[in-house]
């Protein structure tokens, strides 16, 4: 059956992915991996579908997910979000005696979100997770090793923003429904003063709290922000959370990276799962994050034993296009040599040294060409962006 | 010094920003003169002024290509984008409601099959929908939405009122307000964390005018 002019297109949301790019993002997966091995996270792999209920069912987790229905008739969801996989994976193949538990993982994601046109729908994640480590210095390790892997990968401009999930939790308490707290969760992402204004007002019947959330939009900074809101005594549950949050920026600084992260004390995720710091990470070049993590223990209820957790997302898409625009490289080559060679009877002398130039770790291309100029070998290494080449064979006359 | 870009919706809510921005003692008259131009730069301050058209400011904002944008509550209700909503500058203040023929007033809260004319769908969505919650069909427009229940195009619109004259004259009135509205500043989720100094010195200042 003849292909149609539709069917040559890709479906929105999904691109290729070009020799060049491909090369600067695959480079930026082998940086970001790295930088997690050398903290000692091993890697594994999960399947790239699963059964919807893995995920969370909020609308930014299984909500946004690509699914599709198998032949029972059961719904499977294309991964939005590693986070879920890694815990029903330890869920499945780990017990508390393999705590504390250093995973690692690199791959796509896939969000179905239609809202705003063209807006991606295959993402690119490398991350890594800390499984059984309830310490703040698990949260600590979890921020540095993701502030060495952006560094790996190029980056030295960005900020993590950290924030904790008790907080706002403490301060609203069981007061608010779950919508209400749905609704001011939003409101805070967006540091919408005056609609948290107006929120206070008609839902907030405590002015203490009315007045701590107005502000909360406007409390980012340094350390001193959350040691300040410390000693206006938010309660018990908040100050437990200040406290954390603290502690897991003083770790920070003692592996010498705090000019890498930032105190936002009006921080919220989307994900409804975490429980604890939370974090996201800012370039000026991009408007979206470039990574993020958490907090999120306890979320393997759902797959059996409850563990404490704590992990990171780098997206190495999103690292890779901030990489690209602070450096502007030019193209890599893409081979070290050309070793050419004219007629049948120099083949096998052309393959001995093209494998040669490949044992000196040398990346080189065999073909069969008729030179008739220098110009015209050296106007095709510059064509296909090959570095150099020479001919094998009986010097032959040109 | 790295200059703050700030993006400004065409129109009246432009002339009320320059003269906000004027008082903050900011250069910027020259955007209201009769000129093609489309960037104006304030060297003492390192600020730069976009004009967009309103319905682009956030989009401007929520990619990085400005650090901050002055533009109307509807648009942002409207468009929906991720970015930092930090002030209301309080001026442009009008509200967003369901207007049409007074004798709608009565099958407005009665009736399931209706239409909806509106250049804000989303808005007119979100209202009839969910909070509402009825199902009604919306049509939507670009402009002089005032005719479309004259022409039988629809029963009622959604749409901005500020005096209620445009629809007096057409017959038409306010049935049921949906939200206030105003100018809001709004802030660009990287450069709010990256300038926070710069943006917090400027929103300190803009608060103490209004």
């Amino acid at each position: 059956m003849a292909i149609t002019e539709t069917d040559r297109k890709l479906p929105y949301g999904v691109a290729d992915i070009t020799e060049g790019d491909c090369a600067l993002k695959s480079d930026i997966e082998a940086k970001v991996s790295a930088a997690f091995d050398s903290f000692g996270y091993n890697e594994i792999q999960t399947p790239t579908f699963e059964y919807l209920g893995v995920f969370d069912d909020d609308p930014s987790g299984g909500g946004d997910a690509i699914k599709f229905v198998d032949r029972s008739g059961r719904i499977i969801a294309l991964r939005p979000d590693y986070t879920p996989a890694i815990s029903r994976f330890t869920a499945s193949h780990k017990s508390e005696a393999d705590f504390p538990l250093r995973l690692r993982y690199s791959g796509s994601i896939f969000r179905g979100g239609e809202s705003f046109g063209a807006r991606q729908k295959e993402f690119t994640q490398a991350g890594a997770e800390l499984l059984g480590d309830p310490s703040p210095e698990a949260d600590a390790e979890i921020i540095c090793a993701t502030i060495e892997a952006l560094r790996g990968a190029g980056l030295e401009d960005f900020q993590l923003e950290l924030g904790h999930a008790g907080l706002l939790k403490g301060l609203v308490g069981g007061r608010l429904g779950e919508e209400a707290f749905r609704e001011l969760t939003e409101l805070l992402d967006k540091k919408s003063v005056p609609e948290i204004d107006e929120f206070c007002r008609r839902a907030v019947a405590d002015d203490e709290t009315a007045a701590l959330l107005r502000e909360l939009p406007l409390l980012y900074g340094g350390t001193e922000i959350a040691e300040k809101m410390l000693t206006r005594r938010p309660g018990a549950e908040s100050e437990a959370a200040l406290e954390n949050l603290l502690e897991v920026c003083y770790a920070v600084k003692d592996y010498g990276l705090e000019r890498f992260i930032g105190v936002d004390l009006g921080l919220v995720r989307s994900f409804g799962y975490y429980t604890g710091v939370m974090f996201k990470g800012l370039t000026h070049s991009m408007a979206f994050p470039i990574c993020g993590g958490g907090r999120y223990d306890n979320f393997s209820r759902r797959f059996g034993p409850a563990f404490p957790a704590t992990g990171t997302a780098v997206w190495t898409d999103r690292v890779m296009a901030a990489v690209a625009r602070s450096k502007k490289t030019l193209s890599a080559p893409a081979a070290d040599v050309l070793v050419w060679y004219e007629s049948d009877a120099d083949r096998p002398a052309a393959y001995a040294a093209a494998r040669a130039e490949r044992e000196k770790g040398r990346r080189a291309i065999c073909e069969r060409h008729g030179f008739a100029s220098d110009e015209e070998e050296s106007g095709y290494l510059s064509k296909r962006r090959i570095l150099s080449a020479f001919k094998a064979g009986k010097e032959g006359p040109r | 010094m790295k200059y703050l870009t700030i993006a400004l919706a065409k129109g009246r809510l432009a002339e009320l920003s320059v003269e906000l921005f004027t008082k903050l003692g900011c250069d910027c008259g020259e955007i209201l003169s009769k000129t093609r131009k489309l960037i104006f730069t304030d060297e003492k301050r390192a600020l730069r002024f976009l004009l967009v058209k309103a319905g682009d400011v956030p989009t401007y904002v929520e990619y990085g290509a400005a650090d901050i944008g002055v533009v109307g509550r509807d648009t942002l209700l409207e468009e929906g984008r991720n970015l930092y909503e930090m002030l209301d500058l309080g001026f442009g203040r009008c509200r967003m409601c369901v207007c049409g023929p007074a004798e709608m007033r009565e099958r407005l809260n009665s009736t399931s099959t209706m239409r909806v004319a509106s250049k804000y769908p989303h808005i007119a969505a979100e209202y009839f929908y969910g909070k509402k919650n009825m199902n009604i069909e919306i049509i939507k427009l670009s402009g002089s939405v005032e005719l479309a229940p004259l022409t039988g195009l629809s029963d009622v619109i959604v749409d901005i009122v500020e005096s209620g004259k445009t629809l007096a004259e057409n017959g038409l009135e306010v049935l049921e307000e949906v939200c206030p509205l105003s100018a809001r500043l709004i802030v660009n989720r990287v450069s709010a964390k990256t300038e926070r100094e710069r943006i917090s010195r400027l929103i300190g200042e803009i608060r103490s005018l209004i």
